[in-house]
């Protein structure tokens, strides 16, 4: 039996595997296929078997399937290697600047206002308030008399009036809300009704468009000692758990006892800085208890019911909480403000 | 209102808080304090100098040369004043101290005057802000000991409050209400300036009579006469004090009006006496045609809702508001004829806003003044007239009253359980009576829980029950009333379905890369003018009677100018990039016109969203497209779980692109807008350098429709398998019109049909679009096999190939 091609391939195989470039793998696979492959060279020694006496296969046989795995182990090792080598290299290639800026579209701000605005609903809700809307073109009425503000009365100065037609005005409070709450549902109520409201003004601190919300309650026993809890709860929530609050008397046409709320300055907690203006306080609001005017108005029976109102700017609470400057900020639409919300 | 503290003095002696304290008590009372200004401030420096020896100067004809004593030591101290001489007690301003001189504060040096050396400088009272008189330097009282600072000297300097009196409180707005508030607070006595004065025959009566047309407006009139009247300027005191409070002084006469208004807040009017030609001061309505020459020198028109006070018949005043030239007092006026008057507030107010003149009396009248104070205030008046002016009064008064002028204080019965009611504090039954009593209310009788009181006519705003338990409440300070935390029965409070929404698209659209903007809603109506079309109805705005500039004249109908004017003042600030949205609301005249309840106007909320220029992160940004807000807006409707349909808009507007301009519909309604801007509008609105894409939607549509329940739908459990199919189409025709052609033909088994993409160029013929689409089969009972799914395709394929003019490409 002759076994010198079985060798002499070996020594080729050998031979070859030393000059291979065992970082191509194309090359490797190359190289597989000449030895390996279903028209490999060893292959075409397996099919040389025929030619040989049955008993001569077995020896033969065996020889050719030691070279074959010596082969395979080899390639496999080569093969290995070759890919590790690729996948260094394109890793090596794969070098990216990880400091730069990612692709997505910039995610827009929430305006400070309208997030202050939910702030406040969502705190009144807490405490069973419903969230009233209200129309911004509002009547005489609706604006004034029913709030116990008759016509030529001085209490009109208190606001400047913007209006469209006789006895047609842009709402300068929300306080017209409450009548017409009244007007649709009996007592017990608990409602706020945040939203715009018009002033004939414009400076650093007056813009001629503005939020305020406004809140009422009235049932039997409410008292000015409740409106205090309630809109202590609300400081608290609104400037953080040590905020004290003050009440000094004022006047509303619609309430009585009116009063205006301070809230201690949340920056220099009442030592008096440039957020309070030295003052240790910060003007949040008015508030009272309803007029028993208003009631009969809107055919509440004072002797019955009694209730409170409050109304805040809300354009005053985002722009002292975010130390914003000048009102007119807040709705110029302005890239350099609205980016850093 | 401005309320000088030396003048709080003069009523309330015991005075003796500091500064802080009477600004803290006023403020706590409801008087708010919104400024002090202490005029003392920048004169600390100056001291009280005694000249002990004057001569002339060596060199020169006016100055002088004097030895000042500064209770340290003797200086020389050059003078130009006329009227300087030894012994006299000054105003020494020594070298070192600070003066403000034109604006700036100067720090005074040693100075050389003609040669001779200066230590220091003598002072005149427009010097140290005490005057305006230049004529010489300022004598101080011999009896003030050298070295004395001159702040300190009484009298000399005040301290301003200003307070905010709100309109409920005409009382406040004079010296003598200020005080009763304070007096009350700190228990001091206020003692009631002096009106005690010798009468002298005539009486008054012979010289003037006064008449009161029934219903013009005037309720009460007291005339007194004053004879021998020297005009001149009123004494030094009395200037101060007015200065103080923001007024000129002008004559003693008319001075002495003037204070007695600070200090009662009776508005007073003084008419030269032989300037009454008629004799008969007359109180009556303005006629048409009238005209009447006011103290300004201005001619008024007269209107039959003004009201009078007329020489016989010609108009001499317009009542409470401002005095007229005819019968005003001048230098050569020797006899006054004064007027103290009370005149019903609202024909005041209207008469001042006609006139277009508030005046310090007008604003005490529309407040409404103490009806039964005329009297008082007038012989308060003549008191001063008679010692300042050196008049003789003449005997008693010519008064008036219109029928049905209140005549007696007002009374108003309280229950002291409802003071506990209203407040949830209980002062107690006695106390209730003392602070209401501190501010003048009496006690008349007790009935039980009740007691009634007997109101002070300075208090026309204590009318009811609750009217005197907010005194309470004020008096005894709102911090006495308790903190109370009310209970409240149990109820569930679902947030509105727009709020919920509105919350959604917030964060929905911020997240999208768009900033959430705020806009005034007003409108030009140039702006409106410029953007829509003749007929289109967002043309015409409710307009504002008195907008705050024409550019703010309309309200806003439409979000679209006003995406417009965003982008515009952004890119005025050269921002490359600008991305807003808005919920917003517009308004349009309803065609109905307005009642006591209904304006007359439908407002209604839109969602506005633009984006202008560059689009993208990362290195190379490119301009936003179409493509780009309508993905957002897409994505914003699968949020919400709507579905809105794009479709090409029919008609052409002024403000968008001819051929990048949808309509979106719900429900078959239309929902709104999306468009690329007209570049007319970009030149217009100048922002040419930004391509813009602006949506509108009609937000309340929007919300109702929003947020369904999601409902689960069972998905099959087998392969999908997807088939494309390549068409080649017109090229202006919308893959909308061809997709709703393909979804028409039945196909078994298929899913799911999808626009993958669209394709003009290189291998596409001229005037040619390539569509692909791609449909997906799926079964819900078992795996498809390739064969069916091919069938299914093919058969629709052929389907496709018979509906004509859509080629499709294999």
């Amino acid at each position: 039996m002759d076994l010198k091609p079985i060798e002499e391939l070996r020594a080729r195989f050998g031979e070859k595997l030393a000059e291979l470039d065992t970082t191509n793998l194309q090359a490797v696979a190359d190289f597989r296929t000449r030895f390996l492959g279903k028209k490999g060279e060893i292959v075409a020694l397996l099919k040389q078997m025929g030619s040989l006496l049955p008993e001569e296969r077995p020896q033969f046989g065996q020889r050719v399937n030691d070279l074959k795995s010596m082969a395979e182990a080899a390639i496999e090792a080569a093969l290995a290697k070759a890919r590790e080598t690729r996948m260094n290299r394109e890793l090596e290639a794969g070098w990216i600047d990880v400091t730069e800026p990612g692709r997505a579209v910039r995610a827009g701000s929430l305006h400070p206002l309208i997030e202050t605005r939910e702030q406040v609903i969502d705190f009144f809700r807490g405490l069973g308030f419903e969230v009233a809307g209200g129309r911004e073109i509002e009547t005489d009425w609706y604006n004034f008399e029913a709030l116990n503000i008759p016509p030529d009365h001085p209490a009109r100065d208190m606001q400047d009036t913007f209006y469209v037609a006789d006895g047609v005005v842009l709402r300068t409070q929300t306080s017209g809300v409450q009548i017409h709450v009244m007007e649709n549902q009996k007592p017990p109520i608990r409602m706020i009704a945040p939203g715009h409201v018009y002033r004939c003004d414009a400076d650093a601190t007056h813009a001629p468009m503005f939020q305020q919300v406004e809140g009422l309650v009235v049932d039997e026993g409410i008292s000015f000692a409740d409106l205090k809890g309630i809109l202590f709860l609300w400081a608290r929530e609104l400037f953080g758990e040590g905020t004290r609050i003050r009440f000094r008397p004022s006047f509303f046409p619609f309430t009585e006892p009116s009063a205006e709320m301070d809230v201690s300055c949340f920056d220099c907690g009442g030592k008096g800085c440039r957020t309070c203006k030295g003052t240790g306080w910060i003007e949040i609001g008015g508030c009272g208890s309803v007029d028993p005017a208003v009631f009969e108005r809107v055919g509440v029976d004072p002797e019955r019911y009694t209730g409170f109102a409050f109304g805040f700017g809300i354009d005053r609470i985002a722009m002292v909480k975010r130390k914003i400057s000048e009102i007119g900020l807040l709705t110029a639409n302005d890239n350099r403000f609205a980016r850093q919300f | 209102m401005k309320v000088s503290l030396n003048w709080l003095r003069r009523l309330l002696p015991g005075l003796s808080a500091d500064v802080e304290t009477v600004s803290r008590t006023l403020t706590s009372l409801g008087l708010e304090v919104e400024g002090i200004e202490d005029q003392a401030a920048p004169y600390g420096g100056l001291v009280v100098g005694k000249v002990r020896e004057c001569g002339p100067h060596p060199d020169s004809d006016h100055l002088h040369v004097t030895k000042l004593f500064d209770g340290k030591e003797e200086l020389q101290v050059v003078c130009g004043a006329p009227n300087v001489a030894a012994g006299q007690t000054v105003v020494f301003a020594p070298v070192g101290c600070s003066l403000p001189m034109d604006g700036q504060t100067v720090k005074l040096k040693k100075a050389k005057l003609r040669g001779v050396e200066s230590f220091g400088m003598i002072c005149g009272e427009d010097e140290i802000g005490l005057g305006t008189d230049h004529s010489g330097i300022l004598l101080l009282d011999d009896s003030l000991e050298a070295g004395t600072r001159v702040v300190d000297v009484p009298g000399l300097y005040d301290v301003v409050f200003e307070i905010n009196v709100t309109p409920n409180r005409p009382d406040a707005l004079s010296h003598v209400g200020v005080a009763r508030e304070l007096g009350a607070a700190l228990g001091l006595e206020l003692v009631m300036p002096e009106a005690e004065f010798a009468e002298a025959a005539p009486a008054a009566s012979t010289r003037i009579a006064v008449e009161i047309e029934p219903g013009c407006g005037c309720g009460h009139y007291v005339a007194r006469v004053v004879d021998g009247v020297k005009v001149g300027p009123s004494p030094v005191w009395m200037q101060r004090l007015l200065r103080a409070v923001g007024l000129r002084p002008i004559s003693n006469v008319v001075d002495v009006t003037n204070f007695v208004l600070m200090e009662l807040g009776q508005p007073l009017h003084a008419f030269d006496a032989a300037k009454i030609s008629s004799g008969k001061l007359r109180a009556r309505r303005g006629r048409a045609g009238e005209v009447l020459r006011t103290l300004d020198g201005q001619d008024r028109k007269i209107g039959p809702e003004d009201l009078l006070i007329c020489d016989g018949d010609v108009p001499a005043c317009a009542a409470g508001v401002m005095g007229g030239a005819d019968t005003e007092v001048t230098d050569a006026t020797t006899s006054v004829a004064l007027e103290s008057a009370w005149f019903e507030p609202a024909v005041i107010r209207r008469q001042a806003k006609r006139i277009g003149l508030s005046s310090d009396s007008s604003y005490r009248f529309e407040r409404g003044v103490d009806p039964l104070a005329q009297d008082y205030a007038s012989r308060r008046a003549a008191s001063l007239l008679a010692s300042l002016c050196g008049g003789t009064v003449r005997e008693g008064s010519v008064e008036v009253f219109a029928e049905g002028h209140r005549r007696e204080p007002l009374k108003v019965s309280l229950r002291h359980s409802r003071v506990k009611t209203i407040l949830g504090y209980d002062p107690g039954a006695d106390r209730t009576a003392s602070l209401l009593e501190g501010i003048g209310l009496r006690v008349l009788s007790r009935d039980g829980d009740s007691v009634l009181f007997e109101v002070p006519g300075w208090r026309p705003d204590l009318e009811r029950e609750i009217d005197l338990i907010e005194e309470v409440a004020r008096l005894e300070g709102y911090d006495k009333i308790p903190t109370n935390y009310p209970s409240f029965a149990l109820s569930n409070v679902p947030l509105p379905k727009a709020e919920r929404v509105r919350r959604v698209v917030r964060r929905v659209l911020a997240a999208s890369g768009l900033d959430e903007g705020l806009s005034l809603r007003f409108e030009s109506q140039a702006n409106l003018d410029a953007v829509f079309a003749e007929d289109d109805p967002r043309r015409v705005a409710v307009k504002l009677l008195n907008p705050l500039s024409e550019n703010w004249g309309a309200m806003s109908t439409s979000p679209i100018p006003r995406m417009f004017q965003i982008v515009s003042a952004n890119a005025r600030n050269g921002e490359p990039s600008v991305r807003f949205f808005e919920a917003t609301r517009v308004f349009a005249p309803s065609g109905a016109a307005p009642t006591a309840k209904d304006p007359g106007v439908v407002e209604s909320d839109r969602l506005a969203m633009v984006a202008a220029g560059e689009w993208g992160g990362g290195g190379a940004p490119r301009q936003v497209d179409f493509f780009d807000l309508k993905g957002i807006a897409e994505n914003l409707f699968r949020e919400l779980g709507v579905d809105v349909e794009f479709r090409r808009a029919k008609t052409a507007r002024p403000y968008a692109h001819p051929h990048r301009h949808a309509e979106l519909f719900l429900g078959g309604r239309l929902l709104g807008e999306l468009f690329e801007a007209h570049p007319a509008m970009r030149g217009k609105f100048e922002f040419d350098a930004l391509r813009t894409v602006v949506a509108d939607l009609d937000f309340d549509m929007l919300a109702e429709a929003a947020l369904p329940e999601r409902l689960f739908a069972p998905f099959s459990r087998f392969g999908a398998v997807p088939r494309d199919i390549s068409l080649l189409v017109d090229e202006r025709v919308d893959q909308a019109e061809v997709f709703e052609k393909l979804a028409a033909i039945k196909a078994a088994n298929r899913v799911d049909l999808r626009f993958v993409s669209s394709y003009v160029g290189k291998g596409v013929p001229e005037g040619k679009r390539n569509l692909l689409y791609q449909s997906v089969y799926q079964s819900r009972t078992g795996s498809l096999t390739d064969d069916e799914v091919n069938k299914a395709q093919e058969k629709f394929i052929a389907a496709v190939e018979a509906l004509g003019g859509i080629e499709v490409r294999k």
